[in-house]
């Protein structure tokens, strides 16, 4: 399905094409993960940073999704819902797919939230988008902070000892937000050669977690059994 | 470097390596399980941090799998993960069952199907390609395949069955998990084939996918209708109560209780069964 060698009379209102829009309502697998490719980012990049949104209690903001299990939980429900056959026969074809898939994700974060909140009652003065699920709130989560920071500095001694050709990768694809393609005839690679390095440089950044996760380990294994025999002997 | 299988799941989920019903099945669980969730966490933070970037390249792809799993890109059939290897596997396998006939039932042959043996209608064979022959080895040594080599099925139902001739195969593993072969989460389709001769099946396996080592009983029946991945995981539950028990020689079938599901249309000789044992190993050093 090329989008772009259509003519505008081969377009529907919302902006795909006719054939993209058929395929959408009569549910065709293709259709649906275009639209899914389409869309994706655009719906992470709102669970991600959060949202305003208005409640009997006023105005609120969600602040958005930091853990990725929670955010891909949230995005997953949202095309979910969205891709039901009913909810495709609902579609008209001429507003915006994407305000009406923001909409769906916003539903799905605050029916989640108002859960939460029926299973965890909250005190009173608790601001509206700290009753929300997941709201990305460090400052709030002193372990969780610690944490964020401990990983940033394991990732951060992980780049320091990548090899110099390895450093230029990184730097092509994630600094200067080249695609493989690019990077690669930067480089002066074959593709293949590039998405191969890459892999490994994945591999090997979370073969360093897991190492440093073990560290970390022992390194307070020692102060976590005195405690524990403290508190036996008490 | 560790070696791929002897990462996590949760790690392996991050490099992009887990096919669409074992990422459906690891974002599912990690619903429940906090230790593997804060494993999966770190591991998708720190592709983030890597990318610098808010949200890790993979984690759009995790959740498009996670909704092909769950059936959100039907009906239609699921795409496949791995168009070309199954082609050539296929095709390999095709090569041997032609070249070599039908391939022996019991003596000396470790994929020959335990059970009812020439009683039932129904054979299974097991190939199984470890990526270092030209093709698959039927008569692999002892009955083995290793965990980076892809497993495909072959099946044969005798002339003389008159009843279902839709393909179900599912697998037990050592750790007493359900592996869904056809049908399976990504790809409802059921094959229903020809009587009188062997016929590969259309889907191989990568071992390394959701597989641990060790023993592996594959079961096999010709149904006169698709049955449902729950049927399945109640065959399954029935089955993993028995293996050990007195009746574990008895054919397949008859360890599952009268009323199960999987069974519903097999009165009267409608149905036929078979099974197959596999033992998975870590290394290719049979």
């Amino acid at each position: 399905m090329n989008r772009t060698a259509e003519p505008d009379d081969a377009r529907a209102p919302c902006g795909w094409s006719r054939t993209l829009l058929a395929g959408f309502r009569a549910g065709a697998p293709e259709a649906l993960r275009e639209i899914y490719r389409m869309h994706a980012r655009e719906i992470t990049t709102m669970l991600r940073h959060g949202f305003a949104f208005e409640s009997n209690a006023g105005i609120g903001r969600f602040g958005g999704l930091s853990s990725p299990f929670e955010l891909q939980d949230a995005l997953h429900e949202t095309f979910a819902r969205a891709f039901e056959p009913a909810a495709r026969r609902a579609f008209d074809g001429i507003r915006p797919y994407g305000p009406y898939l923001r909409t769906i994700a916003r539903n799905v974060v605050l029916r989640a939230g108002r859960r939460q909140r029926e299973r965890v009652p909250l005190p009173d003065g608790i601001e509206q988008e700290r009753a929300v699920a997941g709201t990305d709130d460090d400052a709030g989560d002193p372990e969780r902070a610690a944490q964020d920071r401990e990983l940033v500095a394991v990732v951060r001694a992980f780049l320091d000892r990548v090899a110099p050709a390895d450093r230029a990768l990184l730097q092509a694809r994630f600094v200067d937000g080249l695609s493989q393609r690019d990077a690669a005839e930067q480089l002066g690679l074959g593709r293949q050669q590039l998405r191969t390095r890459e892999a490994r440089l994945r591999e090997a950044l979370l073969d360093h977690l897991r190492e440093r996760g073990r560290e970390g380990l022992a390194a307070v294994l020692p102060s976590l059994l005195t405690a524990l025999v403290v508190e036996a002997l008490r | 470097m560790i070696g791929r299988w002897r990462r996590p799941p949760e790690h392996r989920a991050a490099l992009g390596e887990l096919d669409e019903a074992a990422t459906a099945a690891l974002l599912r669980r990690l619903a429940h399980d906090d230790a593997a969730r804060a494993r999966y966490d770190r591991a998708i933070a720190a592709m983030r941090l890597l990318e610098r970037s808010d949200v890790a390249e993979v984690e759009l792809e995790l959740v498009e799998r996670w909704l092909a799993a769950d059936g959100v890109f039907a009906p239609q059939t699921a795409t496949r993960r791995w168009p070309l290897l199954l082609t050539s596997v296929l095709a390999a396998a095709a090569a041997v069952l032609w070249l070599r006939g039908a391939p022996p039932r019991h003596a000396g042959d470790e994929f020959t199907p335990r059970g009812p043996g020439d009683a039932t209608p129904l054979s299974l064979q097991l190939l199984c390609d470890d990526g270092r022959d030209a093709g698959p080895r039927v008569e692999a040594a002892q009955g083995r395949c290793p965990r980076d080599g892809t497993l495909a099925f072959a099946v044969r139902l005798e002339p003389r069955h008159d009843g279902g001739r839709v393909v179900v195969l599912f697998g037990l593993d050592a750790a007493g998990e359900v592996q869904y072969y056809v049908p399976n989460p990504d790809d409802a389709a059921v094959p229903a084939i020809e009587p009188g001769r062997w016929q590969p099946l259309s889907r191989a396996v990568r071992l390394e996918v959701n597989h641990v080592a060790g023993p592996l009983r594959i079961y096999a029946a010709a149904l006169p209708a698709a049955p449902t991945l729950d049927a399945i995981d109640a065959a399954a539950t029935a089955l993993r109560r028995r293996v050990g028990s007195d009746d574990d020689d008895r054919p397949w079938s008859a360890r599952l209780p009268a009323q199960a599901e999987l069974l519903a249309g097999c009165g009267a000789d409608r149905c036929a069964f078979a099974q197959a044992d596999l033992l998975v190993t870590e290394d290719a050093t049979p």
